[in-house]
């Protein structure tokens, strides 16, 4: 359960599905507007995304004396990510829940189910699936996703960034295309294609030093460097705006 | 442009900003917490929830604490402990002889808390209701109550889609449903 916005809240059911509230006037209990079916059964799932912005009221005084905020993303164009261990990432535009939905959205087979809307009515255009690889790390911000790699020489760093603008501009790789995952759930012996195309603009740094965590906001990254078991940690701030358009590929 | 920050020398800054150094075999950067409790450094908050009541045959009753995390007295937003019950149907009696556990999840965004707490029954089924307020000025939103089975026990016997549905989108209604 989180606050989206002070206005909406976000739970998650255990039968898969997000449920959207509509909490902005307390003096009523919270709405439920909509539940968003997931298309698998995920039995140990979070969201993963964070509560403060650039934006968000009373972040001011987060900012450094000698820094300036130049961005603040738009609450709709933010990511809500949803994990299951560190295996499946569900990377959902936070316009789902700012919009109105289409009542032909709905499931209209019962009236029991009146809330409810399917996967394949809001999920592959709303949201990219990915698989995580083992042992990665990831972080999100804003309406971006940190991705680090481990691999042979080092780390690979990837950095994907779904805002629309920034997918307009095609500020690095533009990724347009479907991606299909084929799901195994042992229990219900279902193996369940599972379709997604929420596009995205990323780029990659490849043979950084081995990186054990990132953390992210609107504008900077710090990644942890594991230089070496010997010595301590060294950590690397890097403006966003510099991964993209230096490393653009 | 990139920075980088060696934790070893890097000297505390002249405008009093707080450095944290990290070890090698410190846990990772950032804090991480229990379901039941939140922490917001940014502003020296660090919610608890205690569950008061356990005995089966009596509602459940969740105290939501606000401290400071620098201290661990009351945060000076709020006011004071705040209790939370979540009412079980009188239709729904239990034998003092039942198992109940409870779950509990706690959000915090500016001057506003969520909480979910539910009693789980045997592991068979819950109550559950959602609670959403204005911890500064301590005023509760109206809650339901929800009544629906446990997805656990059942999931062999039922389909996930049937389960869904047993969901039923009546609460907040300031009335039991069953």
């Amino acid at each position: 359960m989180r606050f989206l916005v002070k206005e909406k809240l976000l739970a998650l059911t255990e039968c898969s599905g997000i449920e959207l509230y509509d909490i902005e006037d307390l003096s009523k209990a919270p709405q439920l507007q909509a539940r968003f079916m997931l298309p698998i059964h995920l039995i140990d799932f979070e969201f993963q995304y964070p509560s403060v912005f650039h934006d968000a009221l009373g972040c001011a005084h987060l900012m450094a004396p000698d820094e300036r905020w130049i961005w603040a993303t738009n609450p709709a164009d933010r990511i809500i990510c949803v994990t299951e261990y560190s295996n499946w990432m569900f990377v959902i535009t936070a316009r789902l829940f700012f919009m109105d939905i289409p009542p032909s959205w709905f499931n209209v087979i019962s009236e029991e189910d009146e809330f409810t809307v399917p996967w394949l009515s809001w999920g592959p255009r709303h949201s990219r699936c990915f698989r995580l690889p083992p042992a990665s790390i990831f972080e999100v911000g804003g309406s971006r996703v940190i991705w680090v790699v481990h691999k042979d020489y080092g780390s690979e760093v990837r950095m994907m960034d779904f805002n629309p603008s920034a997918v307009a501009r095609g500020i690095g790789k533009v990724v347009q295309e479907h991606t299909t995952f084929s799901w195994h759930n042992k229990n219900l012996e279902q193996y369940l294609p599972v379709t997604t195309y929420l596009p995205y603009a990323e780029v990659v740094i490849d043979r950084t030093p081995d990186i054990f965590d990132v953390n992210l906001d609107e504008e900077k990254v710090a990644m942890f460097l594991d230089v070496s078991v010997f010595l301590p940690v060294k950590a690397m701030k890097l403006n966003i705006s510099t991964m993209f358009f230096n490393r653009m590929r | 442009m990139s920075e980088v920050i060696d934790t070893e020398t890097c000297a505390p800054d002249p405008e009093n900003r707080s450095l944290c150094r990290w070890n090698k075999d410190d846990p990772i950067p950032g804090i991480t917490t229990a379901d039941e409790e939140y922490i917001d450094e940014t502003h020296d908050l660090f919610v608890t929830v205690d569950i008061l009541d356990t005995r089966p045959r009596r509602n459940s009753k969740f105290q939501i604490n606000f401290r400071q995390l620098s201290t661990g007295e009351k945060h000076h937003l709020s006011h004071g402990s705040q209790l939370v019950t979540v009412t079980r149907p009188r239709s729904k009696r239990l034998s003092s002889r039942v198992n109940v556990d409870h779950d509990v999840l706690v959000d915090v965004l500016g001057d506003r808390v969520a909480l979910y707490g539910a009693a789980i029954v045997n592991d068979d089924y819950k109550f559950w209701s959602l609670h959403v307020w204005n911890w500064h000025e301590g005023q509760q939103a109206h809650v339901g109550i929800y009544f629906r089975a446990s997805f656990t026990r059942l999931l062999s016997d039922l389909s996930k889609e049937y389960m869904c549905r047993r969901r039923r989108p009546r609460l907040y209604q300031n009335a039991i449903s069953c």
